[in-house]
């Protein structure tokens, strides 16, 4: 059952961020890398916001539901209100799914404080997130042209073989199509029975206090920035802890500044800089006539977003591109040599090994992610995560929730190794 | 050439073709080879030109006052003070040339020039004030001091 | 071989030698002239002086071989016989009772000899004449009626006009005072028919016609002399001042009722009142009157006559007469032309000349002197040009490139020295308040001696009236001559000198005191 859950996650998200990617079906990267697709671009879509709430109505969030005014029901209850409040003409649409998905209009959304809306019939035996990928393939029917985001709202219990699922569901729907994941964790009362543990069941009534409280997921897939605006009009709500949020997305910077030099001394005795006619970003330098280059240090501060994951600078990626010619082709004439973390920034010694004839160089560097592992998981999702919560033991947190998290952050890095810096390098051989 | 103000205007394109010569080629072949640290190799060659453009100017002033000393009726028949004057303008080349070499010096302390640029630098500094005073006074001096000139007495 | 002469009878004749002499070391005098003076008086300070004079300026001559063009100074070729002088008597106690043999006469021809003792007093045959005639020209005009033409001067001024064929080729020119003695005597004595005019050797066709064109210049009274007579010489025959007058008087009636030979006479005199010239002397070394300006317009009397070009004989003689029109001596005072179209260019041409010979003179007494010795003159343009400071050894070159050597200093301390007696000459000229001619003693001291560059840096630019420059704007124009070239390249030192002061002289004068030089000049 868990299995399937995952799965049914996994599929969920694939349709949810195939509906998203239908309407805002973006290319792959494009070959050339501006200084836009560095930087996250802040500008937002003119049409209405529409957000799709996707209810797992799975016999798990009854818990949620079972005790008096919960956090969960207040959610619930003022979703609608709150976002059509925080955004102008903005549509809120609800489904409910399990192992199947449909539309559901609000009376009955409303019933979602009832024991019978987790119990119906085809639906309640499992939990397919899957399906929320596909939950409304008439999205351009309906006439919408604004952004899209669909939040499914699930305790995201899941198994190690199941996070793979669900992990490569979101990877191919929405990760893949520029489409971000917002991970939003609301802590609630609960008072029903705990499914996701590797032992069975068990039964688990929250206290006055919040750490009593078990967790949900907001898991959202869309637009970054609509993301970020939704959390900003959702922590309007006591409940929702803006910090808590986490978003992976395909480009995680605001702002970067990238200043290039010559290395002192020895290594760049055979290079001298010169004056760039390019704007901000663009760096020139004159190699000295019998010689092939020298070293160049970079450096690097840049600003993330704010529910942006931070990464490990040894762990991002160098990757060097000629322009001679109108063509853009990747290069070895500049390679990293060293990359180091400051308190500003980063600091990478980069070589430059030119061995053509006298004439003008014109390359194009761009710092990324590494492929492998370069974020961090922020530090709050380890205290909402075990590998083997019980009644006894970590009976609040989220089984693999952190494993779950990673793989998201990982599958990210992979596929998009989001940009870092970038800037024009132009080399002058001198003959 | 020695009729003032023919003199006045032979030497100062005579500087400024010196000038030319010191800043454009041979700042360009000091451009290509000094390593720089901290400045393009732009704003080097700009600091260079401007300097040299000084110290030419510095130059071209101490010949035009000589000719124009040369001239005074006063000065016709002093030769003992009018040689006097030259060796002082003379010298007061000599400082200027010193004090161009250690502007450079100091406006490229943080770069890794070496001993032979600096020795270039100093033959474009010499070219355009002591060496340029002495080649002009040589060539344009009124006639009543012109054997004051170093090298014609 | 000169066909112009000049013949200065006693001491007025002597001191308008002086100013000729002064004219031509100016440049202002013709190419040729021979001269010679006459006076019993041989030891008069007059004549000791003009004799001194001309000696220099025929040494100064004769050491400058070359000048450049327009640099005339000491133009005139002075050729002057052995002895310059004649001085009449050989021996120096000769009496007039003497030189006609009264005493033999008085045996031989009684009724000569009593005719002797009428037309002399005892006083004048017996007095010594070697002081002159002492105011009677009757004396003179018994001595000096038969000269000895076998010997000098009168032997080679026979003999030049011997040589001379047409008819007024030789210009006699005879100046002397027509008061006083010697020259009151001389002058209407060589001015007699056989004397000079007809002599035999100038006669042509049997003395219809004559090669001679005679001048004369008499000089009428124009100084007075402080009347201080010593004990001693009141007893003994002397001219004073209030004589002029009546010598005067007579000597000119004497004139016109004489039949003289001149063919042109010039009468030039001045007021007495301001014309004191020195204390009283009867003769001898101690007659040394200072010199007067009516000497130098005696002299361009002698001048523009040499220059006369009418050819042949006048019927009549021409008679010119000059004053002093006002109370002021000035360039355009001074008698200079006969012809009234040239008097406005010759004027100029005087003032020019004597302005760059001044200049010349000063110049180089001082300036030129110190940088004989200076050894920064090495680096002045103009001596480095045409100079060199230290050459050992080759005689050639010292004397090409070395003012300072001995042969070529000497020479130039020889025209220093001429330069001296011209400047003395012309400060004497000025001690009288009317002569505003140049501004002379901005340049020299009391003793009518050059004051030094720095003594007075302005005085040379002072000169003409209404100017001011420096002595630093010569050198300047010392060093515009520049390079010497031509013939002055392989002149002596001494030569190349001269013609750098010369034309410096010229150029200061031209372009900082507006004297400038006529056409043709």
């Amino acid at each position: 059952m868990h299995h399937r859950r995952l799965l049914s996650i996994a599929l969920v998200l694939v349709t949810a961020v195939g509906t998203v990617s239908c309407h805002e079906k973006k290319a792959a990267p494009p070959v050339q890398l501006h200084d836009s697709e560095i930087t996250i671009d802040g500008t937002r879509g003119q049409g209405r916001l529409a957000v799709d709430v996707c209810l797992d109505a799975t016999p798990s969030m009854w818990g949620f539901a079972h005790a008096q005014d919960t956090v969960y029901l207040r959610l619930l209850d003022e979703l609608e209100a709150v976002v059509q409040n925080g955004f102008n003409a903005a549509s809120v649409r609800y489904f409910k799914f399990g192992q199947t998905i449909r539309r559901v209009e609000r009376p009955e959304f409303k019933l979602a404080r009832t024991e019978s809306f987790y119990r119906e019939p085809g639906m309640f035996k499992d939990t397919d997130i899957e399906k929320v990928f596909t939950r409304d393939n008439a999205v351009a029917a309906e006439g919408s042209d604004g952004d899209r985001i669909a939040i499914i709202v699930t305790d995201l219990f899941q198994h190690d073989r199941d996070i793979n699922v669900v992990t490569e569901a979101i990877r191919k729907n929405c990760l893949s199509h520029n489409c971000s994941v917002g991970i939003l964790p609301i802590l609630s009362q609960f008072d029903g029975l705990v499914y996701d543990a590797k032992v069975p069941a068990f039964p688990y009534r929250s206290g006055a206090g919040e750490s009593t409280f078990r967790p949900f997921y907001l898991l959202m897939f869309g637009d970054q920035n609509r993301m970020q605006d939704l959390v900003s009009v959702l922590s309007s709500k006591d409940y929702v802890k803006r910090d808590r949020f986490l978003l992976i997305p395909p480009r995680i910077v605001t702002h970067y500044t990238i200043d290039i030099r010559k290395a002192p001394k020895e290594d760049g005795r055979s290079l001298n800089a010169v004056t760039s006619t390019g704007g901000a970003g663009t760096f020139a330098f004159a190699v000295k006539k019998n010689a092939t280059g020298g070293a160049l240090l970079a450096n690097v501060t840049t600003a993330l977003c704010a529910a942006c994951p931070s990464f490990d600078p040894t762990k991002l990626e160098f990757v060097a591109f000629s322009t001679r010619q109108q063509r853009r082709q990747e290069t070895s004439d500049l390679s990293l040599e060293t990359l180091d973390a400051t308190a500003s920034g980063l600091s990478a010694k980069l070589r430059l090994s030119l061995n053509g004839g006298t004439g003008e160089y014109p390359y194009e560097l761009v710092f990324r992610t590494g492929r492998l592992s370069p974020f961090l998981v922020p530090s709050w999702v380890d205290s909402l995560s075990s590998d083997n919560p019980t009644s006894a033991h970590d009976s609040t947190r989220t089984l693999n929730f952190r494993q779950f998290v990673e793989r998201l952050l990982n599958a990210d890095a992979a596929l998009n190794q989001p940009p870092v810096a970038k800037a024009s390098l132009l080399v002058k051989k001198l003959g | 050439m020695r009729k003032t103000p023919l003199n006045y205007f032979a030497s100062l394109a005579a500087v400024g073709i010196i000038w030319f010569f010191v800043a454009v080629p041979l700042g360009n072949y000091l451009g290509e080879n000094v390593v720089l640290e901290t400045l393009t190799t732009e704003k080097f060659l700009d600091w260079y030109r401007i300097v040299l453009g000084g110290a030419a100017l510095v130059g071209w002033i101490s010949c035009v006052y000589w000719f124009f000393y040369g001239t005074r009726e006063a000065n016709a028949g002093n030769m003992k003070g009018a040689c006097r004057v030259w060796n002082f303008w003379f010298v007061g080349e000599l400082i200027v040339g010193v004090i161009t070499m250690a502007v450079f010096v100091y406006l490229y302390l943080a770069e890794a020039l070496a001993l032979v640029d600096y020795a270039v630098i100093a033959m474009g500094a010499s070219l355009l004030t002591w060496a340029f005073f002495w080649l002009c006074t040589w060539i344009m001096s009124p006639h009543a001091v012109m054997y004051c000139v170093l090298g014609r007495r | 071989m000169s066909n112009l002469f000049y013949i200065g009878i006693g001491g007025t004749g002597a001191r308008v030698a002086e100013a000729l002499v002064h004219l031509c070391a100016a440049g202002y005098g013709p190419s040729d002239l021979f001269l010679f003076l006459v006076d019993p008086d041989e030891g008069n300070g007059n004549l000791s002086r003009t004799k001194t004079l001309i000696a220099k300026y025929q040494d100064v001559r004769r050491r400058i071989k070359d000048r450049a063009a327009g640099v005339d100074l000491f133009r005139t070729n002075i050729v002057t016989p052995d002895p310059l002088v004649w001085t009449i008597f050989s021996d120096q106690n000769m009496a007039l009772s003497r030189y006609v043999g009264l005493s033999n006469m008085k045996l031989t021809d009684p009724a000569l000899a009593q005719l002797a003792e009428v037309l002399f007093s005892h006083e004048e045959l017996n007095t010594a004449l070697n002081e002159g005639f002492r105011g009677h020209p009757s004396i003179g005009a018994v001595v000096m009626a038969r000269p000895d033409e076998t010997r000098d001067p009168w032997k080679t001024f026979y003999d030049q006009i011997a040589n001379l064929t047409r008819p007024g080729d030789a210009k006699v020119f005879l100046v002397g005072s027509i008061f006083g003695g010697t020259g009151a005597a001389g002058v209407p004595t060589f001015a007699s028919e056989k004397l000079i005019k007809y002599h035999k050797t100038a006669s042509i066709e049997e003395g219809k016609l004559s090669k001679v064109h005679l001048g004369g210049c008499l000089v009428l009274p124009y100084f007075t002399f402080a009347l201080d007579v010593p004990e001693a010489e009141r007893q003994r025959m002397h001219v004073t001042p209030s004589d002029f007058p009546l010598a005067t008087r007579a000597a000119l009636q004497y004139y016109a009722l004489r039949k003289l030979n001149f063919d042109d006479v010039y009468l030039i005199g001045d007021s007495l009142q301001d014309g004191r010239v020195g204390e009283f002397a009867p003769g001898a070394a101690r007659q040394d009157n200072a010199p007067h300006y009516i000497e130098m317009a005696s002299a361009l009397s002698a001048l523009d006559f040499f220059a006369r070009s009418e050819p042949g004989m006048r019927p009549t003689a021409n008679y010119f007469t000059a004053a002093r029109a006002g109370d002021e001596i000035t360039w355009s005072g001074l008698p200079v032309s006969r012809s009234a179209a040239n008097i406005k260019q010759e004027q100029d041409r005087l003032r020019y000349r004597v302005v760059t010979s001044t200049l010349f003179f000063y110049s180089l007494c001082t300036y030129g002197r110190e940088a004989l010795v200076d050894s920064d003159i090495s680096r002045q343009y103009w001596y480095k040009e045409n100079f060199q400071l230290r050459i050992k050894g080759n005689d050639e070159e010292s004397v090409r490139y070395d003012p300072r050597g001995s042969t070529q200093r000497d020479v130039l301390d020889r025209i220093a020295s001429y330069g001296e007696l011209f400047l003395e000459w012309m400060g004497r000229i000025h001690e009288h308040p009317q002569v505003k001619l140049l501004d002379i003693r901005k340049v020299l001291d009391a003793e009518l001696r050059p004051l030094t560059r720095a003594q007075a840096p302005r005085g040379i630019g002072s000169l003409v009236g209404g100017r001011e420059a420096t002595f630093d704007a010569f050198i300047q124009d010392l060093d515009s001559v520049g390079e010497l070239r031509g013939n002055l390249a392989a002149a002596t030192a001494a030569d190349k000198y001269v013609s750098l002061y010369g034309l410096a002289s010229s150029r200061y004068a031209r372009t900082r005191l507006d004297v400038q030089a006529p056409e043709g000049n």
